[in-house]
């Protein structure tokens, strides 16, 4: 087994839990698996490609505004659709979150095609090395990214007072209201964050590989089992959870070969839910 | 009333009636006539429009249609002294199997289709060969190797028919070509675990042997797969100068991504499959400088008729999309010149003529063997500076770039 194959391993599950941070959160705040989560990565990568396109701006020039307009689309999102949907019960909100993301391939295929397209950079094809071991610069900024966002988050979430509005909200919403919480607010605040940190992992998603309008299904699954493992809600968790699928999947593949990298991701979640339901560290500040 | 003038009124009224059935007769026999100009005949294809092999199925319905506008633009086909327009109806199968099968059945039960125009790869063609078979509906389909969609059916096709080139004609070119560059003869292959790839993989292994090359790195993954660290990371460690691969081009593009960023720089890159697309250099820019690419047609194999296609689409349409659609134009000739020369529309009599081809089309020599596939040849095309050029078989004037300068 090569260390360079390892640590770049390691370095991609930093993009699984940039990915999958945005999940945990609304997974933790409005207890809602969020089935359409993959298509806001796969679709602010599609964003940057169009306004590259449009502007020839480089995905991490185009990276601000996709950022904001995820965010505005998640706002949107929660008052217009999720709010209503979640008023009459939880799987009301899965099943049109599932809609929503069948929508939403079948729109990136009459959009772009179904061809597999990518965002250039040249972040994607650099790399440095230390002490004999090859980084790829793209895995590694995704990486340093995601450890920054997860501790952000974090440090949001336990130290401000908008983390313990959210908190408040999250653990009891109808108390929350009677103390004067807008929990409509928050929870609308809470999907566009999310839909912002999907943002920042489908550019970052783009920029390192291929993608096409069916790409957000594997990421999906991936993202899930990164949050179960990780423990929902659990910010923490799911940046470790992350780092731990990019090693598992790194050494199943030099062990069994490639037919068995998402197998082995699949058979840890598998085993971690039964184990452990509530995930390897358990429910977070959530 | 005298018996004259009733005789000479009889008369009137038989002649007078005579008249108006011949007028009658004449105006039916002239409304029948005006009728058969627009008289169709339902052509059906259900193709992946969408879904994993979506740019596949986009240049099948520009080649299906070019060949239908071009029939009907000619007056269509004469079948009994009667003209016939063609009604070409699609389906998108969003590249699903169970849909694609599904589809063919409605288009010959629902929609009326006396023949039917197949999918690409033979995960889409052969559910549809299948209910071709069980109809007795004839069905001319490309874009599946010969070997795959021949022996899909254990019985032997019937109404099946496959227009595309052999497996073991892909592998031997490409290690040929792969050849023409000097390097240390070290091969990796990649292949994804669709049926193609696995299909392809040995074929590989057994063409560049055979051309005295060595294969150092086998990596073999499912499709969904796009990191290769730790694949490139033990081809580059086997000192690997030719990379041969087939796999989705969601995969061919993350893989040479990961080729340049962990330092990988082979003399000889293909990958059938990925390359195909027109996504190819969209996503992978000046880095696809090199890579070779898998055709079928190519303005340099002088098939009948490139000049008019040079012409109608050359403008519109990039070399490497003509490479994918003009297989689909040549299809749908074989099938539309078998309906004209059966002269019917029953499906016996279209296959039988379809049985009989042998000619020349868009996209070369056509003539079925007993498996009911015609073998095309093979091309490798090389992406120089955003298109896509023919450099083998060799062609006067162009020579194969090596090493990979995207890569570089």
């Amino acid at each position: 087994m090569n260390a360079t194959t390892l640590v770049n391993g390691v370095l991609e599950g930093g993009l699984y839990a940039l990915v999958a941070l945005g999940l945990s959160l609304v997974f933790g705040v409005l207890r809602l698996i969020n089935l359409a989560h993959g298509v806001l990565v796969i679709g602010a990568a599609y964003a940057a490609l169009e306004l590259f396109e449009l502007f020839r701006l480089g995905p991490f020039a185009a990276l601000p505004i996709v950022i904001v307009v995820a965010a505005m689309f998640g706002f949107l999102l929660q008052r217009l659709m999720l709010t209503n949907l979640l008023l009459k019960g939880p799987e009301a909100g899965i099943v049109g979150t599932f809609g929503l993301a069948v929508l939403g391939e079948a729109a990136f295929a009459a959009a772009f095609t179904s061809n597999g397209v990518s965002l250039q950079s040249s972040l994607a094809t650099s790399s440095f090395k230390i002490g004999g071991v090859t980084l790829e610069m793209v895995l590694v900024t995704a990486c340093a990214i995601a450890i920054a966002c997860a501790g952000g988050l974090q440090f949001g979430l336990k130290r401000t007072r908008a983390g313990s509005v959210l908190r408040a909200a999250a653990k009891d919403p109808s108390t929350a209201e009677l103390m004067g919480i807008n929990v409509r607010l928050v929870f609308a605040l809470t999907v566009a964050l999310a839909a912002a940190l999907a943002a920042v992992g489908g550019v970052l998603y783009g920029v390192s590989t291929g993608f096409e309008p069916t790409s957000d299904t594997s990421l999906l699954l991936i993202a899930v089992a990164v949050v179960v493992v990780g423990g929902v809600g659990n910010v923490t968790g799911t940046l470790v959870a992350g780092l731990a699928m990019g090693l598992v999947q790194a050494i199943s593949v030099s062990v069994f070969g490639g037919g068995y990298a998402d197998f082995t991701v699949y058979v840890l979640f598998f085993v971690v839910l039964i184990a452990r339901p509530k995930g390897l560290f358990g429910q977070g500040a959530l | 009333m005298s018996v004259m003038t009733v005789r000479r009124a009889t008369r009137v009224i038989i002649a007078g009636s005579l008249f108006a059935l011949l007028a009658a007769g004449i105006g039916t026999i002239a409304a029948a006539s005006t009728g058969a100009s627009t008289r169709t005949i339902t052509i059906g294809a259900s193709l992946p429009l969408t879904g994993p092999l979506g740019g596949l199925g986009s240049d099948q319905q520009i080649g299906y249609r070019a060949e239908v506008n071009d029939v009907n633009r000619a007056g269509g086909i004469k079948i009994g002294g009667i003209r016939y327009k063609i009604n070409l109806t699609i389906l998108n199968n969003a590249s699903t199997a169970t849909t694609a099968s599904n589809q063919a059945r409605a288009l010959v039960t629902r929609d009326g289709a006396i023949a039917l125009l197949g999918g690409a790869t033979p995960t889409i063609s052969v559910p549809q060969a299948d209910v071709a078979t069980l109809l007795h509906v004839p069905f001319v389909t490309t874009n599946n190797p010969d070997d795959a969609f021949g022996s899909a059916n254990s019985k032997g096709w019937k109404y099946a028919w496959d227009v595309f080139f052999k497996e073991e004609t892909q592998a031997k070119t490409v290690a040929k070509w792969a050849n023409v560059c000097a390097s240390n003869k070290k091969v990796a292959l990649f292949n994804d675990t669709e049926k193609d790839g696995t299909f392809e993989r040995p074929l590989y292994e057994a063409a560049v042997k055979a051309d005295g090359d060595r294969v150092v790195g086998t990596y073999t993954f499912p499709p969904p797969t796009t990191t290769f660290s730790s694949f490139i990371t033990s081809a580059k460690a086997a000192g690997a100068q030719i990379v041969i691969g087939q796999m989705l081009p969601t995969a061919g593009i993350a893989l040479v991504k990961q080729m340049k960023s962990l330092g990988f720089q082979p003399d000889v890159v293909i990958l059938a499959k990925a390359a195909n697309a027109e996504n190819w250099w969209k996503g992978l820019g000046s880095l696809a400088t090199g890579s070779g690419m898998e055709l079928t047609w190519s303005p340099a194999a002088h098939y009948p008729g490139t000049p008019q296609i040079l012409k109608t689409w050359g403008k519109k349409l990039s070399v490497d999309t003509l490479a994918s659609a003009v297989p689909d134009f040549g299809a749908a000739q074989v099938l539309l010149q078998a309906i004209s020369k059966a002269r019917s529309t029953n499906a016996a009599k279209v296959n039988a003529a379809i049985a009989k081809t042998n000619g020349m089309f868009a996209v070369g020599h056509v003539k079925f063997s007993k498996n009911h596939t015609a073998v095309t040849r093979y091309l490798v095309g090389q992406w120089m500076h955003g298109r896509v050029v023919q450099v083998y078989p060799p062609v006067p004037g162009v020579k194969t770039e090596c090493p990979m300068a995207g890569l570089r």
